[in-house]
């Protein structure tokens, strides 16, 4: 890699987060395949320090705009914003300093090993100073995402939810000031799901920002600091889960009567589909 | 009315581009004949062939231009071709030492000293040979040419017979020749032959050999085509007659004897020429086939107007009769248009698309240039991490040593310390291969107190919470 | 942020499952988990590099055994002692005899030894190329051939041998091969991308088009050539080291030597690639520059491979899926590992090739074809087996 990257000094670091300012911003974003708008016109902050979940129905455009926002996709308008500057003046190198992204396909081309997975995580940074840490990261990152029993074992022979949190573990490894999940729970059991949001919320507390596409909603009204609804490619609703969480915002918007409820523990809005009754005493 | 009928008949665009993929491999097919006809491939069984130009003299020495073709080449093989001057016993073939022929009796040629070659012999040497060295007529190519030059002694020359008694060959009696056998006593049947020479200023070479009747009978399609080809062109097309043809072909003494007789000698541009199909026929007929196929094409092409004229005038006629029959020719006319119109305005959308996205590729290129300047950052940098990010990594029983997790409310995550940085932390941890956590890897202490329990708060406070103090 | 905490009670149980106490066995052949629930860097990487060291160790000692031995068979018979002596007296140390036999020496110098650098130096360009084109494929059944190199050489060969062109001498043929492998990958490259991204299955379908399209110019060529030439080119499609010659040796070893280093300077990112395309990138991998620089050095390793000794098919499949079998798919020791492999298998198949039939030099190609064409076969099983697909 060293020959064709450009010399390590022209590397440009990230600065530290601070609290609060957005780390990415999308301004005006527009998508459109053909004649379908994908997006329309996406205005969103993501600053560190804070959860901000992204919800919608199928179709709204959460991947889109996930992938615009990891460059994935071309905008049609619009700029994207990391780290204050425009999106494609940074290197891959430099993009993948500054965040961190969990597709929903983790599949592998060869079987390697667990540990490998994970330390490849700390690529960005070879060869450079940060790269002291790499020990320390790696196996912190396992055993948040309760992973170390399996650092030995192919990374194909896994199942589909210890698959999912090597990759996690991976992405926590890049230590980037962003974190972008999409879909990081869908494959995994209550324990782990906990887990995983539990974890996010811990690295947004150190100072990162953290996205998740989900759609549990409840994941969402638990752990979130912000939600942002998607619907036909825009953004309806954007503020703290109490205030976007509402039974009429969300039954218009999914299509299907819901009730709003509270959880017991802890207050945060549960969301309840409206379902027949069974049909027994 | 005739431009306007071509126009509309070759107008839409799906039928422009099929006829240039037509066009396109008509023209690749014709490349690749025209190839096959210059590269012009041998039979897989040729026959070697050798032609002599010029004409040896009776008395003195004198000397031939060789050249050879459709032989055989050995890459790296073992000695080459002898190449002679000499007679054979039986033109037929008999002679050849591949049959049993044996130099001496069979066939006798012209000796050379070793030691100080005069050029009567010719050697001529496999690509990579052993003993290329030695040669003195060059390499025999791997397409089977080779070319020399050989000396000739004269009408009457001396040799040796079988039992190494001296003998003479007078060629004037005999039919002497070039003689090619395999080199270095190795019999190759492929590289065998006999190519009868004539001396001149004598009477003939009655030969009857049945190599000279194949040859002369190759050399008689020759002057027949040859003189075909010369009439046609100066007839335009027209029948001809064979007399032109003997005009032209000029061998003199042929009438004599055998009327099939070609000297070559006399007639060297004939004899080279009959040992392949003649390059300029074949032209003449490519170039005839592509004048016939161009003059048929524009024909067809003026018939195809006049006649599509013709018919779009007679229908404008008879529209010109009937109402309802106007009425649904413009409608049709009138759908076609709307359907050209959305046709054009979707291409413009695209290369409008196109266009956008080519400008804002520039733009970012100038932006990035600026962006990199201008930055920072660049630089090695110190390697640190903020202290809370090293302490999210760091192993979690380490954490659970200073959380609060009894208490339960207002309590902060386990996993996270705020602020308060341990003294391990930071950017010293440089232990490679121990596990960085390793560093603090005594077991806590206070793990009998499990810290980390699924807690239910009620709002007074109490915790129903089980401490599970051993793990089970 | 901070307010949402009191109201959360964020304590997590430790699982009761992953608790050290009540684990199962490890099912790991590593025990990668200390007592205390930490992870064991040093013990996994220690077993890893020791696999790694006795890989090394045992091909190193193959290939030197495999080379004295390809130099001292053949039809004149020089003792293994005889022929390292002749190589340390090369050096200047008299400590064994040199050849006894007259020709001996010559034989070594001008015949055996060359052909047995040649040898070395193509297995090695092959096996590396193969691991490469897999890494970039992230495929195991990927090889050389797919990205047309092997039939553009070909073409440019059976050319320059039917039109009898010898304007550089015996270099005439090599060049013309290297030169149309790497037109030919160039165009398959070219031919595949759309919006400056090129997908993996358009690349193997273009090859597939294009493969098709050399091979009926390499029977076009065969059938117009006239026999001597015919010949010519069919011995040089199925592959031959003899007559190598150090002439031709010093031309290919720069070029293999440098194709190789820059091999290696692409493990890492060749690693990265197995997470699937899109996320490299999000790691920091530039993955369409990684893939052009990929090909490129594949095509000058495989022309300057084929240049002179022809078409030598399968190594780069076979080589570099054993080794991966034993230390794993990690480029970083498997590049190096697959350059000792290559030569030891092609060492051993010339060896062969040279001993099999009496006095007579079997072609190499076939050999290898032979030997590597049911391996495919168990390798396609394989797959579908462990994966239900494409592993």
């Amino acid at each position: 890699m060293s020959i064709i990257t450009v010399g390590r000094s022209a590397v440009r670091r990230p600065e530290f987060p601070v609290a609060g300012k957005p780390i990415i911003s999308v301004r005006g974003a527009e998508v459109s395949f053909g004649e379908r708008t994908i997006l329309a016109g996406i205005d969103l902050d993501i600053r560190c320090g804070e959860v901000l979940a992204i919800v919608g129905p199928n179709g709204a455009g959460k991947s889109t705009l996930v992938n615009v926002i990891t460059a994935d996709v071309e905008l049609d308008a619009g700029k994207v914003f990391i780290d204050d500057e425009v999106e494609y003046s940074w290197s891959t190198r430099e993009l993948a300093m500054r965040r961190a992204v969990l597709l929903q396909d983790i599949g592998m081309a060869f079987p390697f090993i667990v540990l490998e997975v994970v330390e490849m995580g700390r690529s960005p940074w070879a060869g450079m100073r940060e790269s002291q840490h790499d020990d320390l990261i790696v196996a912190g990152s396992m055993s948040r995402t309760e992973t170390v029993q399996f650092a030995a074992r192919k990374f194909t022979s896994l199942s589909g939810g210890e698959k999912a949190r090597v990759a996690l573990a991976r992405v926590l490894a890049q230590a980037t000031p962003a974190l972008l999940l999409d879909e990081p729970t869908a494959p995994m059991d209550i324990r782990h799901q906990e887990l995983v949001l539990q974890q996010a919320r811990d690295y947004a507390s150190t100072g990162g920002a953290v996205v998740i596409i989900v759609h549990n909603l409840d994941l969402a009204g638990a752990y979130a600091d912000r939600i942002a609804m998607l619907s036909d490619g825009s953004i309806i609703a954007d503020g703290p889960p109490a205030e976007v969480l509402t039974a009429d915002r969300i039954s218009d918007v999914y299509d299907y009567p819901v009730s709003i409820v509270a959880d017991p523990n802890t207050g945060a809005p549960l969301v309840v589909p409206v379902r027949a009754g069974r049909k027994e005493d | 009315m005739l431009t306007t009928a071509l126009h509309r008949t070759i107008a839409s665009v799906p039928v422009k581009r099929i006829l240039a993929l037509i066009t396109i491999s008509a023209l690749l097919a014709v490349a690749v004949g025209v190839t096959t006809t210059m590269l012009n491939p041998t039979p897989a069984e040729a026959a070697p062939k050798v032609s002599v130009s010029g004409t040896p003299k009776a008395d003195g020495e004198s000397t031939l231009k060789l050249s050879g073709s459709g032989f055989q080449s050995v890459e790296g093989g073992f000695g080459g071709i002898y190449v002679l001057f000499g007679w054979v016993d039986d033109a037929s073939g008999g002679w050849r030492p591949s049959k049993g022929g044996v130099t001496g009796s069979n066939y006798r040629y012209v000796y050379d000293d070793e030691t100080k070659p005069a050029g009567y012999q010719l050697f001529v040497t496999f690509p990579g040979s052993s003993t290329a060295y030695a040669a003195n007529g060059g390499e025999v190519a791997a397409n089977g040419t080779w070319s020399g030059t050989i000396k000739v002694p004269g009408e009457k020359f001396t040799t040796y017979d079988r039992s190494q008694n001296e003998t003479e060959v007078d060629c004037g009696e005999v039919q002497c020749g070039i003689i090619t056998i395999g080199a270095h006593g190795v019999d190759n049947a492929n590289n065998e032959s006999f190519t009868p020479v004539d001396f001149s200023a004598s009477g003939a070479a009655a030969g009857k050999d049945a190599e000279k009747d194949e040859k002369s009978e190759k050399g008689e399609k020759t002057e027949k085509s040859g003189g075909d080809e010369k009439s046609e062109e100066s007839t335009g097309g027209s029948g001809d007659d064979g007399g032109g043809a003997e005009a032209s072909s000029g061998s003199g003494n042929s009438g004599g004897g055998d009327t099939q007789t070609v000297d070559p000698a006399q007639n060297p541009n004939v004899a080279p020429v009959a040992s392949e199909p003649p390059m300029s026929t074949s032209w003449l007929i490519f170039f005839a086939i592509l004048a016939g196929v161009l003059v048929l094409g524009s024909i067809i092409a003026i018939g195809l107007g006049f006649g599509i004229g013709g018919y779009l005038a007679v229908k404008s006629l008879l529209l010109g009769v009937s109402p309802a029959a106007m009425e649904k020719e413009r409608d049709r006319r009138e759908r076609k248009r709307i359907r050209t119109q959305h046709k054009l305005a979707k291409r413009r959308l695209v290369m409008q698309r196109k266009k956008k996205l080519q400008l804002a590729k520039l733009e970012r290129g100038s932006e990035r240039a600026v962006a990199h300047a201008n930055h920072q950052s660049l630089g090695p940098g110190t390697g640190k991490l903020p202290p809370q990010v090293i302490a999210f990594f760091e192993d979690e029983d380490r954490k659970a040593a200073g959380s609060r997790g009894d208490e339960g409310v207002g309590a902060a995550p386990s996993f996270y310390t705020g602020g308060v940085i341990t003294a391990e932390s930071g950017a010293n941890s440089t232990g490679p291969g121990d596990g960085g956590a390793a560093s603090a890897g005594e077991t806590d202490p206070e793990d009998h107190k499990d810290t980390r329990v699924l807690t239910a708060v009620a709002p007074d406070g109490t915790d129903n919470s089980d401490h599970t103090t051993t793990h089970s | 942020m901070s307010e949402s905490t009191e109201i959360r009670d964020t304590s997590l149980r430790r699982s009761r499952r992953s608790d050290p106490s009540n684990r199962p066995a490890p099912t790991s052949r590593i025990e990668a988990v200390r007592e205390d629930g930490g992870l064991d860097l040093g013990r996994i990487r220690g077993q890893r590099t020791a696999r790694a060291g006795t890989l090394f160790l045992v091909l190193i000692i193959a290939l030197i055994a495999a080379s004295v031995l390809s130099a001292a068979i053949g039809q004149l018979f020089i003792p293994p002692l005889e022929v390292i002596g002749s190589l340390l007296g090369k050096v200047g140390l008299d400590w064994l005899p040199g050849p006894s036999h007259d020709f001996g020496e010559e034989a070594l110098w001008q015949v055996r030894f060359p052909r047995v650098v040649m040898t070395v130096l193509v297995g090695a360009a092959l096996a590396v190329a193969g691991a490469m084109m897999q890494g970039v494929f992230g495929n195991p059944l990927a090889e050389p051939g797919v990205v047309g190199v092997s039939s553009g050489a070909a073409v440019g060969a059976s050319a320059s041998i039917l039109f009898g062109w010898s304007f550089l001498g015996a270099f005439t043929t090599p060049t013309f091969a290297f030169v149309s492998g790497l037109i030919t990958t160039f165009i398959v490259y070219t031919v595949s991308r759309s919006g400056g991204r090129t997908e993996v299955i358009t690349l193997v379908l273009t090859g597939v088009a294009v493969n098709a399209i050399a091979g009926a110019a390499i029977a076009y060529i065969t059938f117009a050539a006239p026999t001597s030439a015919r010949e010519q080119i069919v011995f040089w499609q199925m592959g031959s080291f003899n007559g190598s010659l150090w002439s031709q040796v010093g031309l290919i070893l720069p070029l293999i030597v440098f194709g190789i280093i820059i091999a290696q300077t692409l493990a890492p990112g060749l690693d990265i690639l197995s997470l699937g395309e899109k996320s490299a990138r999000h790691v920091g991998i530039n993955v369409e520059r990684l893939r052009i620089i990929v090909m490129a050095v594949v095509a000058l390793l495989v022309s300057a491979a084929v240049a002179f000794c022809g078409i030598i098919a399968f190594v780069g499949l076979v080589v570099p899926h054993i080794i991966r079998m034993i230390i794993g798919p990690g480029h970083r020791l498997l590049l190096p590992a697959s350059v000792l492999g290559g030569a030891v298998l092609l060492s051993i198949a010339d060896l062969a090739a040279r001993t099999l039939v009496e006095f007579a030099d079997l072609p190499i190609g076939m050999l290898t074809s032979l030997v590597g064409g049911p391996f495919f076969f168990y390798l396609i099983r394989r797959s579908r087996k462990e994966s239900g697909g494409w592993a």
